[in-house]
């Protein structure tokens, strides 16, 4: 695969064969190219990795829209949003937090750089209809899961966002510790900052707004990618 | 033909000839790519080494594919190594980066590491078809006149 046959030079950046001379290497890089023999992509030559490539990309497709691959994102800076019919989770915390963006971004406005924001990290989630929409400049892209008979799952899910809502209920909830000693996500929060934790929580109609991080793994069984005007 | 008239011409045709000697479009694909892949991903260290392994290699692969972009750019006998590479990294940053920069940036990958591996030095100029259909008419126009003139 790697031999070609076709390679008409052994050489694989073609000098001028005429005359070894240094002025002749700048006067052919200087003319407009008219007599310089040119490289260019060959077509079936390309092919030979496209083909591969397609069906790899088609199978890794696939193994996700079945759930098979845990899929894992980290997104930061772009305006993001979860949507999900129910969310079950083990192993809650959450704690306020402020984020900063890198200098001059264009997502500042005027927030001078900084967003508070909220961080929840949830050890183990599953997540019913999971839609999560991200703006990439005029268009958002969706993507859709879990709402079939097998249930989205996400593990070590972790966002800082602005925005959350929905009707929770926890389980075995602790309100006022200290987030740096917090121990039910593995996640530790800032000395001296407001946190709860709990056991389970169980949040109905969730909608978050991430302005700045989302993490985690996740498995997405029955992925429908698409692009629409309008988000989640 | 004077040596002394290159510098006039300025920066664009030494550009040109730089970038025929090269995979100069699969080479900026893949570079692209895998920056976009970082662009959408730049969580904070903190969230990342939380998230561990797999946080760390979302990292690496768009990283690797930018390096492998530029490479094929500034090494360019190496661009078999580079492509192959460099569509590896492509379709893991499906599993490990945001599906691939929510597929823009694995598309970018890939499309760049297939025209990088299809490119070939010292090619015969490009020939568009029907310039070629009307040169093979003209030739065996030319071999008819030709076998008529002794008759």
């Amino acid at each position: 695969m790697a031999s070609s046959p076709d390679i008409p030079s052994a050489d694989n950046t073609p000098e001028n064969p005429g005359s070894g001379s240094l002025s002749e290497t700048s006067e052919t890089t200087g003319t407009t190219g008219g007599q310089q023999r040119r490289g260019r992509v060959r077509a079936r030559r390309a092919a030979v990795m496209a083909v591969p490539a397609t069906l790899g990309l088609a199978g890794l497709a696939i193994l996700t829209a079945q759930g098979a691959l845990g899929v894992s994102f980290s997104i930061s800076g772009m305006p993001f949003t979860v949507t999900a019919k129910s969310l079950d989770g083990t192993g809650f915390e959450q704690f306020g937090a402020l984020d900063s963006m890198a200098d001059n971004s264009p997502n500042a406005g005027d927030t001078g750089g900084q967003v508070l924001v909220v961080t929840s990290a949830i050890k183990n989630a599953t997540l019913d209809s999971l839609c999560q929409s991200v703006d990439l400049g005029g268009t958002n892209l969706l993507i859709k899961a879990g709402s079939g008979a097998t249930k989205v799952q996400a593990t070590d899910l972790t966002t800082d966002s602005t925005d959350l809502s929905g009707d929770a209920s926890f389980n075995n909830i602790e309100i006022g510790n200290d987030a740096s000693t917090l121990t039910k996500a593995g996640v530790k929060g800032p000395l001296g900052v407001f946190s709860q934790q709990a056991d389970t929580v169980h949040i109905d109609n969730l909608r978050q707004t991430n302005y700045a991080t989302t993490a985690g793994v996740f498995k997405l069984p029955g992925l429908k990618l698409s692009f629409s005007s309008s988000g989640c | 033909m004077s040596g002394t008239d290159t510098p006039r011409e300025g920066w664009r045709p030494a550009f040109r000839g730089w970038r025929a000697r090269r995979p100069f479009v699969g080479g900026l694909l893949l570079t692209l790519g895998g920056m976009w892949i970082l662009l959408t991903e730049k969580a904070s260290l903190k969230v990342v080494i939380h998230i561990g392994m797999q946080g760390l290699v979302g990292y690496l692969l768009p990283v690797v594919m930018v390096l492998c972009g530029l490479l094929t750019l500034f090494s360019p006998s190496q661009r078999l190594f580079y492509s192959i590479l460099g569509v590896l990294c492509s379709l893991g940053s499906w599993v490990t980066s945001n599906l691939g920069g929510f597929m823009v940036g694995l598309l970018l990958g890939v499309v760049g590491s297939c025209l990088a591996f299809g490119w070939l030095p010292d090619q015969e100029p490009r020939v568009s078809r029907r310039k070629r259909r009307k040169a093979a008419r003209a030739t065996t126009q030319g071999f008819g006149d030709g076998a008529g003139e002794p008759a």
